[in-house]
């Protein structure tokens, strides 16, 4: 790294003398990096290139787990298998069983909306990804998803899972994709209530079991337990799918505004597979950051 | 030449396992360990074999780290740089210090990059981290003594066999 010419100036003891002026460079250089990559726009192409590069490191450090999971699974013993099985037969049964009630409220609301003639029902494409199994950062709300845009994933497509909404895409390489949480403090969710249809925004804390609504009017409708659901104003997400529940509702004395916090649905920690979801186009606010 | 060339190897093989090894996942409470790891091998080549880990290193190996990572661009490199430059800076003083005072010279190290994160994170808008964040810093303060011993055991040796097989 360093020149000859340093070299041969150099005494004995201080042969190792760092340069301050490279340092300065440097510096300067990653302080450069960061505000264009504050600005997204600019680096986010590179950094879904770069992903065709990364990630095979990826699958390198997801073997040890993949393994141990496959060794968990040819060990465990058929009892557990199969009460496992029973289990899952059930929730299937109980899955279905709810999905034909649904689906008889759904027609009974599509020919309601047919008579209103209001918004049309808006269609929705969903793909299954993986969760591959690495950690990005445990101080982040961050994944990194098996599929990338070789499967069609996009920037921007939601992420749900079986109890509600999880996150959002936010580069997508060829071979994977890295995605936000709901629950990362830079992003926010247009959602309604599900008891009244109050709009707000769910924006992320950092922290993995709670959200926040923040600039709510004093007299707002909302109560501890409310469920909230996305809504079709961010057009990512479908409409109608879970997102949180209330916890708290804060009107501090003196304050503009009310502020209240929300539990996440979706199991954010502990899913392995996720549905990618997008709306038909139409079209959508910026790209998430 | 050659000595220089294996120790460049060595140093490159140190770091492509530590940045692998922050990619396992790991259950939470061990999770404080992991941001660590590459700012350490650092530290230690620094420390032993300067010629090898001069800052434009630093430099790029970090910027790896943020592309792996998904950081923001520019985080680790800086961080690292920082690192580095400070290690080198106070090199003759840390070398000679006996294993554990070096060790509180690291957990010093570790610390102050640790601010320097949350200052770059809070200038991007994030919340105050959890009081683990602080704990990466002390999880480097217990390794290093033994990633000292292992990377020295690994460079000696390498130079036992060359000099071996020259012989």
């Amino acid at each position: 790294m360093r020149s000859p010419d340093d070299q041969a100036q150099a005494p004995l003891f201080a042969g190792t003398r760092p340069g301050t002026l490279k340092l300065v460079v440097l510096l300067a250089v990653a302080i450069m990096l960061m505000l264009a990559d504050r600005q997204r726009s600019l680096l986010v192409p590179m950094r879904e290139r770069a992903l065709a590069l990364t990630t095979p490191v990826y699958r390198l450090a997801a073997l040890p787990a993949e393994g141990l999971e496959a060794l968990r699974t040819a060990l465990g013993d058929r009892q557990r298998l199969a009460s496992e099985n029973e289990a899952l037969r059930a929730d299937l049964l109980q899955a279905r069983f709810e999905l034909q009630q649904r689906r008889a409220e759904g027609e009974a609301y599509a020919r309601v909306l047919a008579l209103l003639e209001a918004a049309r029902r808006q269609q929705v494409e969903g793909r299954l990804v993986r969760i591959v199994d690495v950690d990005l950062d445990p101080f982040r709300q961050r994944l990194l998803l098996d599929a990338g845009s070789d499967s069609g994933i996009v920037r921007g497509d939601g992420l749900i899972d079986a109890l509600g909404v999880v996150g959002q895409v936010s580069a997508a390489g060829p071979g994977s994709a890295f995605a936000i949480l709901i629950t990362d403090p830079s992003h926010a969710l247009p959602v309604e209530v599900s008891r009244n249809g109050v709009k707000a925004i769910a924006s992320g804390t950092g922290e993995s079991h709670r959200l926040v609504l923040h600039n709510l009017p004093l007299n707002v409708d909302l109560a501890v337990g409310d469920r909230l659901l996305s809504s079709a104003v961010g057009g990512r997400f479908p409409p109608g799918i879970p997102v949180a529940e209330v916890i708290e509702v804060e009107r501090a004395p003196g304050a503009a505004f009310a502020t209240a916090w929300a539990r996440p649905l979706a199991a954010l920690a502990s899913n392995r597979e996720l549905l990618a979801v997008r709306p038909l186009p139409e079209a959508g606010p910026g790209l998430p950051r | 030449m050659r000595a220089q060339r294996s120790h460049y190897r060595l140093f490159l093989a140190a770091c492509a396992v530590a940045l692998l090894l922050a990619l396992l996942p790991l259950p939470t409470w061990l999770a404080v360990v992991k941001p660590m790891g590459l700012a350490l091998v650092l530290c230690y080549f620094a420390l032993e074999v300067p010629e090898v880990a001069g800052l434009g290193h630093a430099f790029v190996l970090g910027l790896a780290a943020d592309l792996l990572y998904g950081e923001l661009l520019g985080e680790h490199a800086l961080r690292m740089v920082v690192i580095v430059y400070l290690t080198l800076r106070f090199r003759h003083r840390l070398r000679f210090f006996p294993i554990w005072q070096q060790a509180g010279a690291i957990f010093a190290l570790l610390l102050n990059d640790r601010v320097l994160e949350l200052w770059i994170r809070m200038l991007g808008g994030a919340p105050w981290p959890p009081a683990a964040f602080w704990l990466a810093p002390v999880a480097g303060l217990l390794l290093w003594p033994w990633l000292f011993i292992l990377l020295d055991g690994l460079r000696l040796r390498r130079r036992v066999s060359r000099e071996r097989r020259s012989a």
